[in-house]
């Protein structure tokens, strides 16, 4: 339970860094105002290097993409049947301790009887006693 | 055993031996103000423990009359009890021990607050434990609770405070719920119709005052009108503007508020800003019961003006009906249920019927005489700490006995 907590938590927060690190992003292109031109040079640089490799690396390199997209699709998948798994055993839980709880007054109702039938059982026993006595040995 | 072969746990004759956990004096909450109330009453219907999670020093109104335990020796000393209470609100420093024991060890939950929202992050949030925050998203409303939680951590989303009541793992593990109200019971009914639920009226003794009008330099002959305890800034707003215009209409009354307001600034520069604040008093903080009681005593009218979200019962509109003055309220929630010859109830929408509800109390001194007197009736009739203990006494043999239709 608290594994599926923590994994969940745990992909919550990257999504969160990364959409942080998104607009701290955001905000510094803003300040600086347009692209520079040193910036520029480097995407030139990168789209050259693309054109350079071979079509069935490019390829590759797609279907690595949409493995990847895939694979977060079956994880999330996952995570929400655990997440309902949880849930659900948490609501079992629950349910399962109220019953205990039900089952221990009556415990303690019944102790109460059984106290109450002991007590009279002494009495009766001490009234026969007496009347025993009374009565005198045959 | 009955004639016919049943078997009754709880025998009238035998009395019931309770454990009874709620905060108690020196912390002041208006759950310490209940328990203080009923447990004399509820000391002549049963043997009573209450057990206690900080330092206390005991009421006298207690001494002699109940045993006060630790919450830390309740576990190895349960058996000895025929039911545990649990009194439940949102002051996490208060009620975190008595949530913790009442999930572990079900009994009968006293839901003085239906919404443990605030309770419930206080103790995770606010513990910086976003996780178990989710996970009681998760429990109250699903996978999609679950993802509505962690939105919120993102910002994305606001609290769903009043929505959102996070009281469904309590209910679900109680063997039986106690509310002041119908409009309570209903709400948790809803939820869960197979749980025993009572409503007990909340226990009210009669408020008596001595009025400080000659202290204050108010006219006898004035009509005071007050707002008492922590109203919301926007209703005491409206309240202000409805009495600004009877000021107009009738210049010989006056507006008296009574204790801490939302804000205590906002309210200071509220009253300082407004034109009428010769006609306006706040009283700031009332700390002793005496202080309260007497400004009550000083009022005409009492205007209750709070939406009570959280499934409440007023404390404040109870003490004015106990001291006798007609009150002014809301038409919603737990005031509906008031009958109408106490008070007179306004739409929340409406600033015009609050203002004719005010003009006709100030006007009618017949009218206010009767309307407090038939508070004060009510608060007889119904609210007595002994009526209130009878009918816990008898909700909780009825849970015991429906338990033995179970064996």
């Amino acid at each position: 339970m608290a594994t599926a907590v923590l994994v969940s938590q745990g992909v919550r927060l990257l999504i969160m860094t990364r959409e942080e690190s998104k607009t701290e992003k955001t905000d510094k292109s803003k300040l600086k105002g347009d692209v520079t031109a040193e910036e520029e040079a480097i995407q030139a640089a990168e789209k050259d290097a693309h054109s350079a490799l071979s079509p069935t690396m490019r390829i590759g390199g797609q279907a690595f993409h949409s493995v990847k997209k895939i694979y977060y699709k079956l994880l999330a998948g996952r995570l929400s049947q655990l997440q309902e798994q949880v849930i659900n055993q948490d609501h079992e839980l629950s349910e399962l301790t109220h019953d205990v709880g039900q089952l221990a007054a009556q415990v303690r109702q019944m102790n109460r009887l059984l106290e109450g039938f002991e007590q009279r059982l002494t009495r009766l026993e001490e009234q026969r006693q007496n009347e025993h006595l009374e009565e005198g040995p045959d | 055993m009955t004639t016919n072969g049943d078997l009754v746990f709880s025998s009238k004759n035998r009395p019931l031996n309770l454990a009874f956990f709620s905060p108690l004096p020196p912390a002041k909450t208006g759950i310490v103000d209940y328990s203080l109330e009923l447990l004399p009453y509820l000391a002549e219907q049963a043997q009573v423990t209450v057990f206690i999670t900080g330092p206390t020093i005991v009421p006298a109104q207690l001494i002699g009359s109940v045993n006060i335990l630790s919450t830390r020796v309740y576990p190895e000393r349960r058996w000895q009890y025929d039911m545990s209470l649990y009194q439940m609100g949102n002051d996490g420093q208060n009620h975190e021990a008595i949530y913790r024991l009442a999930l572990k060890y079900p009994g009968i939950v006293v839901f003085h607050d239906l919404t443990l929202h605030q309770f419930i992050a206080d103790a995770t949030i606010g513990q910086n434990d976003h996780a178990s925050y989710a996970q009681e998203f998760g429990y109250a409303s699903g996978s999609k609770g679950y993802d509505q939680a962690w939105d919120i951590r993102l910002g994305l989303e606001q609290k769903p405070e009043y929505e959102l009541m996070l009281n469904n793992r309590l209910m679900d593990r109680s063997l039986g719920l106690i509310v002041h109200s119908e409009f309570a019971a209903r709400k948790l009914r809803n939820y869960r119709s197979d749980r025993p639920i009572q409503v007990v009226p909340k226990p009210q003794s009669f408020v008596k005052g001595r009025s400080r009008r000659v202290k204050l330099g108010i006219e006898p002959k004035t009509v005071v009108f007050a707002s008492v305890g922590g109203e919301s800034r926007q209703f005491l707003d409206k309240a202000l503007a409805a009495f600004s215009r009877l000021l107009k209409v009738n210049p010989d009354v006056f507006y008296l508020i009574v204790g801490g307001g939302p804000s205590e600034f906002k309210l200071n520069r509220l009253i300082h800003r407004n034109p009428i604040r010769k006609a306006i008093k706040h009283t700031g903080h009332i700390d002793s019961q005496q202080d309260f009681s007497d400004l009550l005593a000083t009022s005409d009218v009492v205007l209750d003006l709070r939406d009570p979200i959280h499934g409440e019962t007023s404390g404040s509109a109870m003490g004015a009906m106990a001291a006798g003055k007609p009150l002014i309220v809301f038409d919603y929630g737990w005031y509906k249920e008031l009958p109408d010859d106490v008070c007179l109830k306004v739409d929340p929408a409406d600033s015009e019927s609050l203002f004719q509800a005010m003009l006709t109390l100030a006007s009618d001194e017949e009218k206010r005489v009767t309307m407090g007197l038939a508070a004060r009736n009510y608060i007889g009739d119904r609210h007595q700490p002994r009526h209130s203990a009878k009918t816990y006494s008898s909700f909780i043999r009825a849970v015991i006995n429906n338990l033995a239709q179970a064996v």
